[in-house]
């Protein structure tokens, strides 16, 4: 059984925020008006946060892009009461929109703050009502989404491995925000298969993790040279 | 003015009646009006005693989620010119006149939340039309309301066949 996991490497990312659209494109998740980023209620799977180091006239901007951490150990699939988040054989941390009461426990309980809830019905202009992802459902209001690891595509790769007989290899399936990184500064596979890229690269010297000492075991790693400061 | 005077009792059986007589007749429309109702009364039966398989209409299945329903061109191959005399190939002969798309109604509709794909189940799964579909192959009328499928149908089906019963394996 297979542990997904990914690796972003910090050193190459230059904050283009190209994963952060493909994802919205891809998850047809609702653009926000300036209005909702006031009241912080942007949903935004992918989200890049920049952090500031040194200090005027040595300044240095580095970008952090954040999806779900798809914890090992999630404490948002703690908090609710009703199944509606868990975590599967894979350790992709769920959520199903249909069981979910929007009480907003796991959004709260997320140390990443990187679950959204819906408080809105989502709208998109006319124009794009046809290029919607057929593959993935609209979120109803009052239901809380996040960061799938773009499942829907495992669904289809694992589809498409058995209808041609093989085994489903290293690249088959990756997220939207992976395929399109110019940079390709973000690795996705399994964790568990000592000889994929992303072990590899998680067992390397560069790599941590987000908020490691709350002992949430994200599968989401972060490469970078020397010390961070972030 | 007349003054009809009724007893309590008179007045609760009126009601009662009344009440019966909505219901009755709700009912009684739902079954003539209700469910889909399709552009042109297709009759599966003939088609299948013809030789035709599903697929010959229903072209994507094996290949895709959906399973697709026929395009007028579809229609041409066999009816360019009237095979009978039937209503329902009157109806099509017009439609292939006009050039105008038959618009199906869609019979079964998955919920938005659930990843249905028929190439799963039919050429992965090995799973016939039918345990879905029930006899529609065989129904000389286009049925007006689908087969219920509850998800308990679907969840003991995927573990006697021992596949994955993970919420998100449908629930995307």
């Amino acid at each position: 059984m297979p542990r997904w996991g990914m690796v972003i490497d910090l050193d190459k990312c230059t904050g283009c925020q190209a994963c952060v659209i493909a994802c919205k494109a891809e998850n047809n998740i609702p653009f926000s008006s300036p209005k909702e980023a006031r009241l912080k209620r942007i949903i935004s799977w992918m989200s890049v946060l920049p952090v500031m180091e040194g200090e005027y006239p040595d300044l240095r901007e580095r970008f952090i892009p954040r999806p779900c951490m798809h914890c090992d150990n999630p404490p948002c699939v703690k908090v609710c009461p009703v199944g509606a988040t868990y975590k599967n054989r894979e350790g992709l941390v769920a959520q199903v929109y249909t069981q979910c009461i929007g009480c907003r426990y796991c959004t709260n309980n997320c140390p990443y703050t990187l679950k959204y809830f819906n408080w809105y019905t989502p709208e998109w202009p006319k124009e794009m009502e046809n290029y919607l992802n057929p593959d993935v459902p609209i979120r109803s209001k009052g239901v809380v989404e996040k960061c799938t690891f773009c499942h829907h595509r495992l669904q289809k790769a694992r589809e498409k491995a058995r209808a041609e007989n093989r085994r489903l290899k290293e690249g088959d399936y990756v997220p939207a925000c992976v395929q399109t990184c110019p940079t390709e500064a973000i690795y996705f596979g399994d964790l568990d298969d000592p000889h994929s890229l992303v072990a590899k690269l998680a067992r390397g010297p560069r790599a941590f993790r987000l908020l490691e000492e709350l002992g949430t075991e994200p599968k989401v790693y972060y490469l970078t040279e020397g010390e961070w400061h972030g | 003015m007349v003054k009809i005077k009724i007893s309590r009792n008179q007045f609760l059986v009126l009601l009662g009646c009344t009440l019966v007589f909505v219901i009755v007749l709700i009912v009684v429309l739902r079954i003539v009006w209700g469910g889909v109702r399709q552009p042109i009364a297709f009759n599966h039966q003939i088609h299948a005693a013809n030789d035709l398989e599903c697929l010959d209409c229903h072209p994507y299945y094996e290949e895709q989620a959906s399973s697709g329903r026929p395009t007028l061109e579809t229609c041409i191959t066999c009816h360019e010119e009237p095979l009978g005399e039937s209503n329902a190939e009157r109806k099509l002969i017009e439609y292939i006149n006009s050039k105008e798309e038959i618009k199906w109604e869609r019979l079964y509709d998955v919920p938005e939340d659930v990843y249905f794909s028929h190439r799963r189940h039919v050429v992965l799964g090995n799973i016939e039309c039918s345990t879905c579909h029930g006899d529609i192959g065989e129904s000389p009328r286009p049925p007006s309301k689908p087969i219920k499928i509850k998800m308990k149908k679907c969840m003991k089906c995927h573990e006697e066949k021992e596949v994955d019963n993970d919420c998100i394996a449908c629930h995307i």
